[in-house]
């Protein structure tokens, strides 16, 4: 069949052809008994090829319609009869389609970028209030490279954590803590395979170069059937394909980093790929200072000649080729790599009287991922669309100590030295096939299967002692390597009840083998929407969630010494319940406004011990955790302008987070460490011009909650033997997370300029990071001060509370050129 | 003291946060009133005393201060009072001719001027026979001599028992000047991989990856027999040599002292370590803070020679 795209802007003889086919339709119909027929496709970018994750495609007669899924599929099954089209996507010229359809047919669409010529106003995804789905945020990646952020660095989690009910840890943070949950219950997919570190720096970047990124979703409740094995959220994330049309690329050079992507056809419209790499240079910056210091050091002379260098970096490099079999089938090949290494290595040596001494230290820490995948997409007929995976994830951390010291009297050499070195990490081999079946146009079908063979490495420390003219010492201990196989099967349906009711309802099942003992859950999912207007709904949802994996984190500071251990016999699965309730309307000018109350209660929470921590390597892990619960219920609001020269979006947040454990606090529930009262997140842009736009974002927080002691006491120490007991000062802690930090607050402004140029486009973007430099907590602690240090002046104590803060106002500036 | 580990994420941390600002904050203090601070371990071999004091803002840098004009008193199971113990010194209350007995359950009461009144109750295990002890001298894997040591003794049967074990070496150490001497006292490195053992943040020492001061356990998984715990004294090369003895010396404790010692010892593991989790130490002072518990302690000398 003979197809043809007509735009907004109809022509005379394109009319009366149009005339023709619908009257045509119309006679047919008539005579004939009513059927339907499908239309299916994929919806890509014109310029690229990209996949538009989440474009709509709407028929106006019917008032019905889909959207596109993650690999750009759609399939809408209509009555046999005339159909009029629109397709649309944001950023995207809208484009409509007028036929006749009298048998399934398959298109591929394809949009291009710019602004509309007219005034319809159109969203990115499905208008908030049709979608089952509530508790989910689809970012804009093109906000996500507007909005200022810390030295310059775009980074998708940052921009996540400008919403409601997703808060970032400690200042810098990349981790996410969902409605009360966290670090470890987000379920982090990339190309949908599990992250289990996201952060660079301690935390203060996420591994995701936003040039090499298609699209992101975070889901914080009402989550559909198809995923699991996580409590408190899901962020899928979906890299580019790479430009099946033309070669083109982009690069940048910052303050932290550069960055160069590449992209094009290996086969014109058959094989594309993409590849990313970005990496710091800070240390290789310092390294003629440092180079220049030690130096200096030398020629100072005297006795002792010291020298040291150190340094850090991070790098990631992302890959991938896809290619076109058939329109049909379309295989896909992936690969993450990252790394964040810290290093240090000092050396001295001296003189003492007929010896001479040398010592040399060397510290290393470091940590990364690596992820590769291979998917293959194959469209059975217009309804039924297949993705197979198989995937590979790797994260390891590794921190090693190496000390060497020697004495020369002279001909004879007495040397020491020791080593070292602990690493824990996580390994996943994994398969999964997934279908979506869209048998009409009331009911969107998912349903598949999949297992993990997980390889857990808890912390395994090897220490050598080496001693002069004696044998050395070898000791090995820590936490076995643990295997367990975790599988999963789900079936959804996205079922359209009338012109009112939407819901999405399904059943996941998972299993967890560790060990002899076999976990298993049934975990119910349903989220609805019922229609009040046509532009307004009522929406609710109930989860639950089944997690099989414990992270074992720090208490006090974020770091990546954190421990990704499995259920065991002894350490059960965590659990979760989630029920939300919200209201959705779009409003005018393109404005979106929800409110959403959420309750979730969690189980079998892990939490070190009293006095443990990830160093108490010389047990097994098991001992040094406890078990309890926990329980997280609030508010969120928030207003979203999505078209127009001014976008963005203002969220609050009002809610409470805690735990229990039998074994902590002496049984009583207490805050959770990020329970944090009010969050509020704005972030604006404005586009003064094609060339110049404008970034805002202002976030507040009332302040974490941390452990501080505000008395002290006389306690024992020692056991009876006749003689009176020796005391020493012991803090009191009445309550753990019984102090809260002081408010956080910080204001981000961004400017980019832009320039067409012959062969690229240039941006110079400028950033102001906490422009009123707002010294925000990062850490408080005690300390004593000697006042009146002077001669002759009594010496007093003093006691104090300071705060640590990291960042104060950090402007940026970077360069970039698209081509 | 931080291990090495602890160590390379302190010093990683430290480059990091010597970028960072640091002002003083107003403390704001949630804290009700000073509170009485008890601290009592009593046996039957001696009479009950109570150190008594006060807790103070932690802010406060002097001294912790002693109550001095408390009452105290100690009542029985059925309520009735026993005795009022008298000030002494250095707030320890006393009574010369109050011994506890074993079996008896004991309530303290102790109010103050200014103070919420507070209270607490136990009682004193039953004493522990050690039926008998074995030694064997060996060496580590540097060739250094250690000891190891078997300690036999008699749980009593449906009760719950908890024990802290140490060995401490005594005996008159000569000091080089003047050819006096003086009374020495000092706490052993122990070994032991008994499943029983509860002791938190074992450290490395001399190879040996589960070093402590002193042992605890409780007898969960033995209850009524005859128990026998090994461990090795892995510093014993000291004293191998020497004229001191070694005492090997078994508490018998209630429940509430085997958690606050326990916790205590986490508490001071943890001091200066600013990754592991804050430790609150136990306490079973109701409206107060410390500890009240009996005792029974047993001993077994060891001659090195």
């Amino acid at each position: 069949m003979d197809f043809q795209t007509v735009c907004n802007k109809t022509d005379h003889n394109m009319t009366k052809i149009n005339t023709f086919f619908l009257l045509m339709a119309l006679l047919v119909s008539t005579y004939s008994v009513a059927q339907n027929a499908t239309i299916s496709g994929f919806i890509r970018d014109f310029e690229t090829g990209e996949a538009l994750i989440g474009a709509t495609i709407y028929e106006q007669h019917t008032e019905t319609g889909t959207i596109a899924n993650e690999y750009g599929f759609f399939s809408l099954t209509l009555p046999q009869d005339s159909v009029h089209l629109r397709v649309s996507f944001i950023g995207f010229q809208t484009v409509d389609y007028i036929l006749v359809l009298d048998s399934n047919i398959q298109i591929n669409i394809t949009l291009t970028e710019g602004t509309q010529l007219n005034t319809v106003y159109v969203t990115a995804h499905e208008p908030i209030e049709q979608q089952s789905q509530m508790s989910a945020i689809h970012l804009d990646m093109s906000k996500v490279k507007a909005l200022p952020v810390i030295l310059g660095e775009q980074d998708i989690i940052k921009t996540l954590q400008l919403f409601p009910g997703i808060q970032s840890g400690s200042e810098g943070s990349s981790g996410l803590y969902v409605r009360g949950g966290g670090p470890d219950q987000n379920l982090i997919l990339l190309d949908g395979v599990p992250i289990y570190n996201a952060s660079h720096l301690f935390g203060f970047f996420s591994i995701f170069n936003a040039d090499a990124i298609n699209s992101a979703t975070i889901i914080k409740g009402g989550f559909p059937a198809r995923y699991g094995g996580r409590l408190s959220s899901v962020l899928d994330i979906r890299m580019k394909e790479g430009n099946l049309k033309k070669f083109g690329g982009e690069a940048s050079i910052g303050l932290l980093s550069s960055k160069l992507t590449l992209e094009g056809p290996l086969w014109k419209d058959k094989t594309s790929f993409i590849i990313s790499g970005r990496r710091t240079y800070v240390d290789v910056l310092a390294k003629p200072f440092l180079k220049a210091m030690n130096k200096k050091q030398g020629m100072d002379g005297g006795s002792t000649n010291s020298q040291s260098t150190g340094g850090y970096y991070f790098w990631d490099f992302n890959a991938k080729v896809n290619h076109v079999f058939s329109p049909t089938s379309r295989l896909y090949a992936s690969i993450y790599m990252g790394k964040d290494r810290f290093y240090n290595t000092t050396s001295n040596s001296y003189v003492d009287g007929n010896k001479q001494n040398e010592n040399k230290t060397t510290n290393d820490l470091k940590w990364g991922n690596l992820i590769s995948a291979l998917r293959w997409n194959k469209v059975y007929g217009p309804k039924l669309f297949m993705n197979v995976t198989g995937s590979f994830s790797r994260y390891n951390f590794n921190i090693g100590s190496d000390h060497s010291s020697s004495i020369t009297t002279g001909d004879s050499t007495q040397s020491n030295g020791s080593t070292s070195k602990f690493n824990s990490g996580i390994m996943d081999w994994s398969g999964k096939v997934d279908f979506q079946y869209l048998p009409n146009v009331n009911h969107a079908i998912r349903f598949g299967i999949g297992n993990t063979y997980h390889t857990f490495n808890p912390g395994g420390t090897q220490q050598q002692y080496t001693l002069s003219n004696k044998a050395s010492i070898d000791t090995t201990y820590g936490s076995n390597t643990l295997y367990s196989h975790e599988h999963w099967m789900y079936v959804e349906d996205d079922w359209k009840i009338g012109n009112r009711l939407k819901f999405n309802a399904g059943l996941h099942f998972s299993g967890f083998v560790t060990g002899d003992t076999w976990y298993n859950s049934l975990q119910p999912r349903l989220s609805g929407r019922y229609l009040i207007t046509k532009t307004s709904a009522i929406k609710a949802s109930y989860s639950r969630m089944t997690q099989y994996l414990h992270l074992l984190s720090n208490p006090t500071i974020g770091l990546p010494t954190d421990l990704w251990v499995p259920a065991t016999e002894r350490i059960k699965p965590e659990h979760s319940h989630q029920v939300a309730l919200g209201y959705s309307k779009t409003l005018k000018k393109g404005f979106q406004f929800s409110v959403e109350g959420y309750y979730k209660v969690m189980q079998n929470l892990i939490e070190y011990k009293e006095g443990a921590s990830y160093s108490s390597t010389s047990q097994d892990w098991q001992d040094l955790v406890v078990v309890g619960k926990g329980n997280s219920y609030g508010a969120e609001f928030l207003l979203e302008k999505k078209t127009g020269k001014t976008t963005g979006w203002i969220g609050y947040t009002l809610s409470w987070s805690n735990r229990q454990f039998e074994d902590l606090n002496f049984g009583d529930a207490y805050p959770h460490r990020y329970d944090r009262r009010h969050d509020i997140g704005l972030a604006v842009t404005h586009k003064l011009n094609d060339k110049i736009d404008v970034g805002l974002v202002w976030v507040y927080g009332t302040g974490n909650a941390t452990t501080l002691a505000q008395q002290t006491y006389q306690g024992m120490n020692g056991l009876q033997g006749g003689s009176a007991p020796h005391m020493n000062s012991i803090d009191y802690l009445s309550e753990r997370n019984n102090y809260r930090m002081p408010a956080y607050h910080r204001l981000d402004l961004g400017v980019n300029l832009h320039k067409q140029r012959e062969r690229f486009e240039s941006t110079w973007s400028f950033g102001l990071y906490n422009a009123y430099s707002r010294q925000n907590p990062f850490y408080l602690y005690f300390q004593t001060d000697l006042d009146n240090m002077q001669i002759g002046m009594n010496t007093k104590e003093s006691k104090r509370l300071y705060q640590l803060s990291l960042f104060p106002i950090l402007p940026s500036i970077s360069y970039k050129i698209d081509f | 003291m931080p291990n090495s580990i602890q160590k390379i994420t302190i010093y990683s941390l430290f480059v990091l946060l010597s970028l960072s600002c640091r002002k003083e904050l107003p403390f704001k203090s949630t804290a009700q009133q000073s509170r009485i601070v008890v601290n009592s371990l009593f046996a039957t071999d001696s009479t009950l005393r109570v150190h008594v004091s006060r807790s103070s803002s932690v802010m406060d840098t002097a001294n912790h201060k002693v109550i001095t004009d408390a009452m105290v008193e100690i009542y029985n199971a059925e309520n009735t009072l026993i005795t009022t113990l008298d000030y002494t010194k250095e707030g320890v209350y006393n009574n010369v001719s109050f011994y506890p007995s074993q079996n008896e359950v004991y309530h303290l009461k102790i109010s103050a001027d200014g103070f919420e009144s507070v209270s607490s109750s136990e009682s004193i295990p039953q004493p522990v026979v050690i039926v008998g002890v074995d030694t064997v001298s060996t060496t580590n894997k540097e060739g250094e001599p250690i000891l190891e040591v078997s300690v036999h003794f008699k749980d009593p049967g449906n009760i719950r028992n908890f024990y802290l074990i140490e060995m401490v070496v005594i005996g008159m150490m000569p000091i080089d000047i003047g050819g006096d001497s003086l009374n020495f006292r000092q706490q052993e490195r122990m070994s032991s991989n008994d499943p029983n053992i509860e002791t938190v943040n074992q450290f490395i020492f001399n190879g040996y990856s589960n070093a402590s001061d002193y042992l605890i356990l409780s007898d969960k998984n033995f209850d009524g027999t005859t128990y026998t715990l090994n461990f090795s004294i892995i510093n014993w090369h000291q004293w191998s040599d020497s004229q001191m003895t070694g005492q090997i010396r078994l508490l018998s404790t209630s429940e509430a002292y085997f958690n606050y010692r326990k916790s205590y010892e986490e508490y001071v593991n943890t001091q200066g370590n600013p990754f592991a989790n804050p430790v609150q130490v136990y306490s079973n002072i109701e409206n107060g803070i410390g500890i009240f518990a009996g005792g029974t302690l047993t001993t077994w000398d060891i001659n090195f020679k």
